[in-house]
């Protein structure tokens, strides 16, 4: 899987689940061309209970993220709220807080998101992006089922 | 034992509200740092606890001692569930430890951080992403209809719409009012990664 893992961040090779691979065959073969598909096959059971938790465990650093959340609290109007959450800019929050967002969503709703990407992708690197998500929802899996 | 209007600053128990009262949380979940401000605890020793089993029982143990307060302080505080939640306390902070430590390997470390940038990138072009995660982080600091509205109005402009809607139904945030980003609120008594 290792090896999966660093060969999909060499930008040849997509984890993908069995759930996910038709969508893959239904893009452009132009746009496969190039890459190779490995079947990703982590499972997670998730549950409210589980996602409460994670969010419960959640530890932001980012200072930027705390005025954000004050930002969110302090809207009054849906609108408001809406072009805030809209407006963010992963471009500024720093890796180890990215990471803490990622556990926090969990790899069956990154899962969700994925395949959305999947039916939407265009261009390279739509699909070069996606596979940057299949390494972190490979780890989120991995992580899941591990041994302590 | 922290008293209740003490809690709003800690995160243990209450949050204001969008209206700037303290909103009391119903029910007791028991994070590292909630349990070792109630047993008055270093945090870095719970989260010790919390890894094993027989930690897990003694927390318990003290914890339940504490009965009378945490069912003042929680409404929908119940004991014969508290057994539970410490188990999912542990499992989901080992969880997270992994996760941390498999990324910060020294083998996939620079992998990861070109995964990041990547994915920086990718999230600008397709708010889908962003919207996931800045739900995941919004959705414990923002409760009740507001969210819930905010969450429909992006449903409306097709952005992320499933994803965001079964992540705040997924979870006690509107039924409860349990809310507040703990990490927002004690970064200093949080060991590095975690």
């Amino acid at each position: 899987v290792l090896q999966c893992v660093i060969q999909s961040f060499m930008m040849t090779t997509l984890l993908l689940t069995a759930t996910e691979k038709p969508l893959w065959d239904k893009l452009p073969a132009k746009l496969r061309e190039g890459w190779e598909v490995v079947e990703e096959r982590g499972a997670f059971r998730d549950s409210p209970e589980r996602r409460t938790m994670r969010l419960q465990l959640v530890h932001l650093r980012d200072p930027k993220l705390k005025i954000f959340l004050e930002k969110a609290r302090a809207a009054t109007s849906v609108d408001a709220l809406a072009t805030l959450v809209l407006s963010m800019d992963l471009r500024e929050v720093m890796d180890a807080d990215l990471a803490e967002l990622f556990f926090a969503l969990g790899p069956a709703l990154l899962a969700k998101v994925m395949s959305s990407l999947l039916q939407s992708a265009r261009t390279d690197s739509d699909i070069e992006g996606i596979a940057a998500l299949t390494v972190i929802r490979n780890a989120l899996y991995s992580s899941t089922t591990a041994s302590p | 034992m922290p008293e209740a209007s003490t809690m709003d600053s800690t995160g243990a128990a209450g949050d204001r509200g969008r209206s700037g009262q303290i909103e009391l949380l119903r029910e007791f979940i028991p994070t590292p740092e909630r349990v070792s401000q109630y047993l008055e605890m270093n945090i870095e020793e719970v989260m010790v606890q919390m890894k094993s089993v027989e930690g897990r029982e003694e927390l318990y143990t003290n914890l339940l001692e504490h009965q009378q307060d945490l069912q003042q302080l929680y409404p929908d505080f119940r004991p014969e569930r508290l057994k539970q939640h410490i188990d999912l306390a542990g499992e989901t902070l080992a969880q997270k430890e992994r996760f941390l430590r498999d990324i910060e390997s020294p083998e996939k470390k620079g992998m990861f951080r070109r995964a990041w940038d990547s994915v920086r990138g990718f999230a600008k072009k397709h708010p889908v992403v962003a919207t996931a995660l800045v739900a995941a982080l919004i959705a414990g600091g923002v409760g009740g209809a507001l969210y819930l509205s905010g969450t429909l109005q992006l449903a409306q402009a097709g952005v992320a719409a499933e994803t965001v809607k079964e992540f705040i139904e997924g979870t006690d945030i509107l039924n409860s009012g349990m809310g507040g980003m703990e990490g927002f609120h004690s970064l200093d008594g949080v060991p590095p990664g975690l």
